[in-house]
């Protein structure tokens, strides 16, 4: 009985894992793989040919990495000011911040919209940076992470003389690495698959980062996309291969607290 | 795992960078440089036409958008022209009946090299000139050359072999463009200037092969600044076995890398190929330089009257700068072995230093074997 269940176990992964692998299989056998056989022009068009598929992913990278690096910056004062400061409301505005993370992105779209219209950043990467930093994922994730940081710990730092900006640094940012990680490799992450965001507030096409331009590809260029697509997940795929123990205890620590 | 990641990113990012940086010069090199010509009286020159082997077409060229911003090739549709003859006497005099007046820049007259529908185009206005050599190849193997009756002032014909033929040509508009050449050549025979061009002929410009293999060794430099580089990082994944250990030179190849990059950059700005002696679609490839290369130097090579000392300097020097390539492509992977030497050495020496010390009696750790230190992989 235990074996028959362990047999179908494994096969039930196997299928799964094959589901799961299967249109990364097909993206990556038909980028070069053609009627004619091996065929490497597509790769030649993307890397060699033109700069603008480069360009662009360049400059998604630059723009995931501003999302990246403003959201840890903003999540981690306020991850720190839940976690260990008491003060009136903070448990009601802990909830608001769970419930803005439950909203979905086509929610908050056209107030996002009218704000940014109204500070004059619409068509400016601004305008994607800036609403990205304030999401709520970090500061809630970072806010599980630093409640494991246990107090003593804290008020031995503040007896020792450091200022709460050095015992951040020095402290307890190193104490909870894994949800700093899982802070920036979630931002990032969301910052590379936006695809809404870039439609509604910015007119230019060059502008567009290049998961957003690919969908503007004639259809006769289905392998140039799928070299693009190639292009577009290496970031989060090295970053994901790096990362994954971090990330998987980011998520777990959140999910235990 | 996790060191392995970070040594097989750095290589990405090293080759990601690099091609972008070759993408913009390729782009550059491979954008033909055109001439545009207006329909006049509802027709065009003949030699407005481009043939291939799916046959004639007429370009024009228009701004794109998105993906395909800039001026591009537009091909124009087959029913709205038509090549018509008329006869000035017993003279046939071929003209190309346009329906439309194209739109955006104009028709497509000459171009550095064959323009593809889609691909960005340069347009040239200014006309600057210089003097030149031209080598006419017949290259259908039964066919004989067919030269004018009279030459144009600026053409002086120096010598001819039956298939192939090498001219003179004076203060010639720049860049050089083949069907710009062969009118220049034709244009005092009235009888063949007005008439569909002889396919089989094509036009050279020495000045471009000239130019064109004084860029060999640089674009073979960069080549061995990758090879240098393919070979640093080999080594290094064999050192990010323990990378505390090897931490000094992990750093000294990731140093070296960054500073090979900063020199490819700057040899790829030094490159400039000449557009009319470069494939029509993918720099790249090894069969149309093959196939070019060898109409003209079996042209040239014909040559052994008054044109066979051009002829000759002109071999020697595709020959000189060939072998040149060859050996700085080789001397990129001598190179990368060197550095890897002396790096091997030094992890020996430091090695043996170490056994001597004041740690003598320890077994010495050679660097390079299977992890067992450098933390969790």
């Amino acid at each position: 009985m235990k074996r028959s269940r362990g047999i179908f176990s494994g096969a039930a992964a196997v299928v799964l894992v094959f589901l799961c692998l299967a249109p990364f299989a097909f993206v990556l056998l038909r980028s070069f793989l053609t009627g004619h056989g091996v065929d490497l022009r597509s790769y030649y068009d993307v890397f060699l040919g033109s700069p603008q598929y480069l360009f662009r992913f360049w400059k998604s990278l630059g723009m995931c990495g501003c999302i990246a690096a403003g959201q840890l910056a903003v999540s981690v004062l306020a991850g720190w000011g839940f976690a260990k400061y008491r003060f009136k409301g903070r448990d009601t505005l802990f909830f608001l911040l769970m419930l803005l993370m439950v909203l979905p992105v086509q929610v908050t779209l056209v107030p996002d919209y009218i704000l940014l219209h109204d500070l004059g950043l619409l068509d400016t990467y601004a305008a994607l940076i800036l609403p990205s930093i304030f999401l709520p994922l970090g500061a809630f994730i970072l806010t599980q992470s630093f409640q494991a940081v246990p107090d003593a710990i804290v008020d031995s730092a503040m007896l020792d003389g450091c200022g709460i900006f050095r015992m951040l640094m020095w402290v307890v940012l190193p104490m909870s690495k894994s949800g700093l990680v899982c802070t920036v490799l979630l931002s990032f992450l969301d910052g590379w698959n936006m695809v809404e965001q870039p439609i509604a507030y910015l007119k230019d096409f060059d502008q567009y980062p290049l998961s957003v331009a690919l969908a503007y590809r004639p259809p006769a260029d289905a392998t140039i996309q799928l070299v693009c697509c190639i292009l577009v997940v290496l970031p989060a795929l090295s970053l994901f291969t790096f990362f994954n123990r971090e990330l998987v205890e980011g998520i777990v620590l959140a999910e235990v607290k | 795992m996790k060191r392995r990641v970070l040594c097989a990113c750095a290589l990405v990012v090293w080759v990601l960078v690099a091609c972008t940086v070759l993408s913009v010069k390729i782009e550059d090199l491979m954008t033909p440089r055109v001439r545009f010509r207006s329909v006049e009286g509802g027709t065009l020159p003949v030699d407005a036409l481009f043939w291939d082997e799916e046959g004639m077409h007429l370009y024009w060229a228009s701004e794109g958008t998105g993906w395909e911003s800039g001026t591009r090739v537009r091909e124009e549709a087959a029913d709205r022209y038509a090549v018509e003859t008329a006869y000035d006497g017993e003279i046939p005099i071929q003209k190309l009946k346009v329906e439309g007046f194209g739109f955006g820049a104009g028709y497509i007259q000459y171009a550095t090299k064959a323009p593809q529908t889609g691909e960005k185009v340069l347009g040239v206005d200014a006309v600057a000139r210089a003097d030149d050599r031209w080598v006419l190849v017949d290259t259908d193997p039964d066919g004989e050359l067919l030269l004018p009756q009279t030459w144009p002032p600026a053409v002086t014909l120096v010598e001819e072999t039956g298939r192939a033929a090498l001219v003179e040509a004076a203060q010639q508009p720049t860049p050089f463009m083949p069907g710009q050449a062969y009118a220049a050549v034709y244009d005092g025979d009235r009888a063949l200037r007005s008439t569909l061009p002889d396919l089989q002929v094509q036009v050279f410009s020495l000045g471009d092969v000239t130019a064109f293999a004084d860029q060999l060794p640089l674009v073979a430099g960069i080549g061995a600044l990758a090879v240098f580089v393919g070979i640093l990082w080999a080594y290094s994944w064999v050192l990010v076995r323990r990378p505390r250990q090897n931490r000094t030179l992990l750093a000294v190849n990731g140093g070296l890398a960054l500073l090979l990059l900063v020199g490819v950059y700057f040899l790829v700005q030094g490159v400039a190929l000449p557009g009319s002696l470069l494939p029509a679609e993918v720099i790249l490839s090894p069969e149309a330089y093959r196939g070019e290369f060898a109409a003209l130097t079996g042209a040239l090579a014909q040559f052994t009257g008054n044109g066979a000392a051009q002829a000759q300097a002109v071999l020697s020097r595709l020959d000189a700068r060939g072998t040149q390539a060859g050996l700085l492509l080789g001397s990129g992977a001598v190179l990368g072995l060197a550095a890897v030497a002396v790096e091997v050495f030094l992890t020996f020496r430091k090695n043996r230093m170490g056994h001597k010390g004041p740690s003598a009696g320890k077994r010495p750790q050679p660097h390079t074997g299977p992890g067992t230190g450098g933390g969790r992989a």
